[in-house]
């Protein structure tokens, strides 16, 4: 799990998923309330970039504030809900304008929880069920889910 | 038991080479129009110029740039040139790994929402995320358990 969350938080941060995001800043043990994140990794969507590419973000690429959670305790189709919930309102209070939520488990999860990700479908979040033994990911259908896919799928 | 961390930041220091060399050039440049009417260029002037840059360049990254990280378990203290800033771990409330670009990592300490202090992990050629649980530790927070040793290795290259 750790080696994960590793690899995880550099192809956020100096990976792959810089083509989405300018993830730079990475916090371990992340509280919201009562909730525990092991990872949260924020940033923007303004890339800096060398003369043309930074032109390009500065007149192209909106000012979205992004963040990406990891949560890898186990859960239930109802906690899920709950948590994707507290989600919403946190990114609300911190301005976020999208974020990803990464749940990796050693271990198949549940049909609910699986069913439970399929029928979540706000536009802002993207949801990633992560196998780390069977190395499989299934993401949400909203647009943001699917483009998180490839981005997660850093296994050790 | 203290740790100093005083590695040389050759990229500072050849940017302060520089610097000096572009300056010395500037002001040889307008002294030798205002005297001579005419920009004198020769191979021993070059030289000159060179070697006096290598000299201010030095004293300039010493006294400016140069950057010394004392720290054991308690506290510690940053040097940067001639700015000191000491502290004690207990007195940041929370820390992140911050991405300055092009693979250039800190370890940002928060005091409070607002309130900031950067070590420079990557200048100090530390491995930051290392660095940065090293620092939680002494902060008493570890973020899951236990802190084994390979997961610290080998993250970001930097």
């Amino acid at each position: 799990m750790e080696e994960y969350l590793l690899r995880l938080e550099k192809n956020l941060m100096v990976g792959s998923a810089r083509w989405v995001a300018d993830f730079r800043e990475s916090f371990r043990g992340y509280q919201i309330e009562d909730t525990h994140f092991d990872m949260m990794v924020r940033g923007g969507m303004k890339i800096k970039g060398f003369l043309l590419s930074r032109l390009f973000s500065f007149l192209v690429m909106p000012n979205y504030q992004v963040a990406c959670f990891v949560y890898s305790q186990e859960l239930e189709a109802s906690t899920l809900r709950s948590l994707v919930r507290r989600l919403l309102e946190h990114m609300k209070e911190m301005g976020l304008d999208w974020a990803w939520l990464v749940i990796p488990k050693e271990g198949a999860f549940s049909e609910k929880v699986q069913k439970a990700v399929e029928k979540i479908d706000y536009r802002e979040i993207g949801i990633a069920l992560v196998d780390l033994a069977a190395r499989e990911v299934s993401t949400n259908p909203s647009y943001v889910g699917k483009q998180m896919g490839r981005h997660v799928r850093c296994f050790p | 038991m203290k740790r100093r961390i005083a590695p040389l930041q050759i990229g500072d220091l050849f940017k302060s080479i520089f610097l000096m060399l572009l300056l010395i050039t500037i002001l040889w440049a307008v002294t030798s129009l205002l005297l001579f009417r005419d920009i004198l260029v020769s191979r021993p002037l070059l030289v000159m110029n060179l070697v006096l840059s290598l000299f201010l360049g030095w004293f300039f990254y010493r006294y400016y740039r140069h950057t010394i990280f004392i720290y054991d378990e308690e506290g510690f203290e940053l040097r940067q040139g001639r700015r000191v800033v000491q502290g004690r771990w207990k007195e940041y409330s929370s820390l992140s790994l911050f991405h300055l670009g092009r693979g250039d990592f800190v370890v940002r300490l928060y005091r409070d929402e607002e309130e900031f202090l950067d070590l420079p992990a990557s200048a100090l050629r530390l491995d930051p995320s290392r660095l940065r649980f090293e620092v939680m530790k002494f902060m008493g927070k570890n973020p899951t358990g236990s802190l084994n040793e390979k997961r610290l290795d080998n993250f970001p290259a930097s």
